[in-house]
């Protein structure tokens, strides 16, 4: 299973909600949620369409960032709210072990999921005694390399184990992508259960990790677009604008953009839902906004790793 | 608080960074700590004697940098305060601060019936780029200005004779006073106005001009409307231009009055009346150390 890590902002909830639609990723991948917004609206058109896909997702309960970030309550609240199983709580584990345990006990929560760094100390009570509750089953471990002994005591608990990896390099400036080929990007999907032990794994898609509340208009558009290599690698490619010496005119920044990378897909023969949108535009003449070019970048990503985990 | 105290240039620094951009964001969302740590470091005495609001402190800490630091900042808000607003009164005026032309930044820039940019160099400040930044600046401005200080008149008055220059000494009656005119040009230059509008505003004078838009595609709109904007006279072109500029208005507050310690920054926020009026009142709070 794969769980991409994504905010709950608007292009990241359309982007789930057309692959829920399409029907093109229930059974392989299960969305986590971090919201960044004290409103609910996007969630709420988001919930009904994953309900009628029967599309589960995870919801981050305490989030690290956004407008109400913290150990509260106010995503608790709107996760009772909702009928049970659709959106299911995670939880970022910061030694907070007695927050979540009372918000478990609070809120009546069932299959929750537990997010933290690979620092967490396998041996203190405040972790352990959440990890053995019955109502935790999936723990989700950045890196968990790094700590021997918190991989050796989750396996010992026979929950469900994800790793989690952040394998998109970011560049100071969106120009930077400019000068970088096409490189590796992921092998998680083939190796996480064969020969890593884990029951799935986990990134930020093609974002970076890092938040950055709102954004200026770029000096350069890059579309990032995955594609599995012959060997089954996951790679990408960046293609950037040239013109990147002023705000102005992004339409014929995204139109640059574009043409690199349609021709590139069709050289190559690359298709999938999410480039016929990009080749659609193209076609079109048509620029769609920065929130959409996001979104087929981040669309084509899951149908590439969705692509290959149900095929297999 | 004596006015005649001398402070430490560390303290000076410090103090300045009360009147950043980042400081007053902070404010505006009600966390007053970066005040509260300045008053604990320096001034406990001037808090314990006053039981003053953070209005009053700031005052007080603008009025020792304005005498001691001529920082940026003090000298583009006294410009403001002594020369922009008066001439704001006189007509109907948009006012900008940082305002981008291609590669340079224009320290102010204002419109009313001719556009006017004023670059301000201060004694810590080199000239190295100078020459490309007034380039920049000639590709649309029609009058531009050197704000100096006194003792660098000399150096300055080399660059271009086309280039008005604006002296000041900050602790003179008349702080700022005209050394020589600016000429006025009306050369504009299509491709450097195609980077400072944006897309609505360059099709919107093509459309007002030519009666229509052409048909475009998202893809072509920028490069069409650049051929048709660089066929408008210069004459038409520059009153189009900052006929535009000034329907960008804000609705600005400022006032040489009222709170004039901060109208450079509710210009460099782009505050309105109403974010002026909440800002004022978080800081009317009694200080609270």
């Amino acid at each position: 299973m794969y769980y991409p890590l994504l905010r709950a902002r608007q292009f990241e909830l359309i982007t789930i909600r057309e692959l829920v639609s399409e029907n093109a990723i229930q059974g392989v991948v299960t969305p986590i949620f971090e919201p960044v917004k004290e409103t609910h609206n996007n969630l709420d058109i988001a919930f009904d369409i994953f309900q009628q896909g029967t599309q589960s997702a995870y919801l981050i309960l305490n989030p690290d960032i956004g407008e109400i970030p913290g150990d509260g309550t106010h995503y608790l609240n709107y996760l009772i709210s909702k009928q049970p199983g659709t959106y299911l709580p995670a939880f970022r584990y910061r030694s907070n072990g007695e927050y979540i345990r009372q918000a478990i006990e609070n809120g009546n929560l069932e299959n929750c999921m537990i997010i933290c760094q690979n620092d967490v100390d396998a041996n203190s009570i405040d972790f352990t005694q959440l990890a053995e509750l019955r109502q935790v089953t999936a723990f989700n471990v950045e890196d968990p390399g790094r700590n021997r002994r918190l991989r050796r005591y989750l396996n010992s608990l026979q929950k469900t184990f994800i790793r989690l990896d952040d394998p998109f390099e970011k560049q100071i400036r969106n120009s930077d992508f400019l000068t970088i080929p096409e490189h590796l990007f992921s092998e998680e999907h083939l190796y996480f259960d064969t020969e890593d032990d884990f029951d799935g794994f986990s990134d930020y898609t093609v974002l970076a990790s890092e938040f950055i509340e709102g954004g200026s208009t770029p000096r350069a558009v890059v579309i990032h677009l995955t594609y599995l290599q012959d060997q089954d690698e996951i790679w990408i490619r960046h293609f950037t604008s040239d013109t990147n010496d002023s705000i102005a005119n992004v339409q014929g920044k995204f139109a640059e953009a574009a043409e690199k990378a349609v021709s590139f897909c069709r050289a190559n023969g690359l298709s999938n839902a999410a480039l016929e949108e990009l080749f659609d535009h193209f076609d079109e003449q048509h620029y769609p906004g920065l929130g959409t070019v996001k979104k087929i970048s981040m669309k084509n990503h899951i149908l590439v790793v969705a692509g290959y985990l149900s095929g297999r | 608080m004596s006015s005649t105290r001398t402070f430490n240039p560390n303290q000076l620094r410090d103090y300045s960074y009360l009147f950043s951009r980042s400081a007053v964001k902070e404010w505006m969302n009600g966390n007053l700590s970066s005040i509260d740590f300045k008053i604990k470091r320096y001034d406990e005495n001037w808090y314990s004697k006053t039981k003053k609001t953070y209005i009053d402190y700031l005052k007080f800490v603008y009025s020792v940098l304005e005498k001691q630091y001529q920082n940026e900042y003090i000298l583009k808000n006294s410009f403001l305060n002594d020369w922009l607003i008066k001439e704001m009164g006189e007509s109907n005026s948009e006012l900008y601060s940082e305002f981008r032309i291609g590669s340079a930044i224009a320290d102010l820039v204002m419109f009313n019936g001719t556009s006017r940019a004023f670059e301000i160099k201060t004694e810590l400040d080199s000239d190295k780029r100078l020459d490309s930044q007034l380039n920049q600046y000639r590709k649309v401005f029609n009058e531009i200005f050197l704000i100096v200080p006194v003792s660098k008149i000399k150096e300055y008055e080399t660059y271009d004779s086309s280039i008005g220059i604006i002296c000041f000494d900050i602790l003179s009656p008349k702080r700022f006073q005209i050394v020589r005119s600016a000429t006025r040009t009306k050369d504009i230059d299509a491709e450097a106005l195609m980077h400072i509008f944006h897309t609505s505003e360059y099709k919107e004078i093509v459309t007002h001009y030519y009666g229509q838009l052409p048909e475009v595609t998202s893809f072509n709109q920028f490069e069409v409307c650049k051929g048709l904007i660089a066929k408008i006279p210069q004459n038409e072109l520059n009153q189009l231009f900052i006929n535009k500029m000034k329907s960008r208005a804000g609705n600005y507050e400022l006032s040489a009055r009222n709170y004039r310690e901060f109208n450079q920054l509710s210009l460099a926020l782009r505050m309105n009346m109403k974010n002026r009026k909440q800002l004022f009142s978080i800081l009317k709070a009694p200080l609270n150390v």
